[in-house]
């Protein structure tokens, strides 16, 4: 045998073999082991830090730590809705009661604060509109201006404190009923 | 395309058949030719030729694995291309294989040489099954498909100085193994 019949035998081996190495692909060479562990031991740092930051500073969703209803007020809502008027707005009695309104002022928004600490407690406040403008218009003039936490145009909610209540002013052409917000299903 | 298809086509005579097959494989016949030849016209010729003796090959044939019989064709007709070459101006991988394989060779000393081909084939078969799968490739890549040490390594991820290095202790290995089987010359 000479190396040339080494080399036709060779050829001749298994067509799994040959079948096996037909496609490789360039391997990215083994980096350093103490090079992975070090990559992983930062990123797994980086982690961590962002998670830290993240829990401390990041403010919860206003739903998380806004005040609900534990039930739509229907009653309280068709009430004010029948009072409305163009250019008010009304709050029901069970908002007037959760944000303790003072009962006198018949739940129309009227003066400023009586010179107490601000009440920072966030009310989850439907709005609805009675005259029959549409949706957009209602957000574009009275919700967007406010500048607060919403999901109108979604579950027409809005997320405000008590002295935001106080400051609401009411598009000329609306008529606007808030009542306590009863949290969504599934939220 | 899988390659049930493929041969499905040939044995419909489809014309989309060599088309699918050089679709599929193409690159790695050209890299077996080249490799060979180390001339890109002689190594389109050489797949040409290889294609038409599939297409004639199949039907009856219904290979499997299609890859390995593709090119097997390839890689025989591109050595016989090449010995049969009048002028070479350098040794090509083929020349340089079989160099590297004379000291697998385990002796020179016996009368003749009557060993059948494919028996060897057998015994290096056995041989293949005992390495580890890095060495099989750098072993077969090396032999069967006469690839470059660079190529080699970027496959295997090693350094061509370590591929080199593999390669000459499973060439000894080799040699023992043939030993071990009576192989002589």
């Amino acid at each position: 045998m000479n190396a040339e019949n080494l080399m036709h035998a060779i050829g001749g081996i298994s067509d799994r073999y040959v079948a096996e190495f037909a496609e490789v692909r360039p391997v990215t060479p083994k980096r350093c082991r103490r090079h992975r562990l070090g990559a992983l031991a930062a990123c797994v740092c980086l982690a961590l830090t962002a998670i830290v930051w993240v829990v401390y500073n990041a403010a919860p969703f206003p739903s998380d730590r806004a005040i609900w209803a534990e039930s739509a007020d229907a009653a309280g809502l068709a009430a004010c809705m029948e009072r409305s008027e163009k250019g008010v707005v009304l709050l029901t009695e069970s908002l007037q009661d959760a944000v303790s309104w003072p009962s006198s002022n018949a739940g129309q928004l009227v003066g400023t604060g009586t010179g107490t600490a601000p009440d920072e407690r966030l009310f989850a406040v439907l709005v609805t509109e009675t005259t029959g403008a549409s949706e957009e218009v209602v957000y574009e003039t009275f919700v967007k201006p406010l500048g607060v936490e919403e999901d109108y145009l979604g579950a027409g909610i809005i997320f405000v404190t008590k002295e935001q209540l106080r400051e609401l002013v009411c598009p000329e052409g609306l008529a606007l009923v808030l009542s306590l917000a009863a949290r969504p299903a599934g939220d | 395309m899988e390659d049930e298809k493929i041969i499905e086509l040939f044995f419909d005579r489809s014309e989309y058949a060599i088309a699918e097959l050089s679709n599929k494989y193409g690159a790695v016949c050209r890299t077996v030719a080249m490799n060979v030849l180390n001339d890109p016209r002689d190594a389109e010729e050489c797949i040409n030729d290889a294609y038409l003796g599939v297409w004639n090959a199949i039907p009856p044939q219904r290979p499997d694995p299609l890859p390995a019989f593709v090119l097997r064709i390839v890689r025989n007709i591109a050595i016989n291309r090449y010995k049969h070459n009048s002028v070479r101006k350098r040794k090509g991988n083929y020349d340089l294989c079989v160099e590297e394989l004379e000291n697998c060779i385990p002796s020179r000393e016996t009368v003749e040489d009557a060993l059948d081909v494919s028996v060897l084939s057998g015994y290096i078969d056995e041989f293949l099954d005992s390495l580890e799968p890095v060495n099989r490739m750098i072993f077969v890549r090396r032999f069967w498909y006469m690839d470059a040490y660079e190529d080699i390594a970027k496959a295997s991820g090693l350094k061509e100085g370590a591929v080199r290095t593999r390669l000459s202790r499973i060439k000894t290995e080799l040699k023992k193994a043939l030993r071990k089987r009576g192989v002589t010359i």
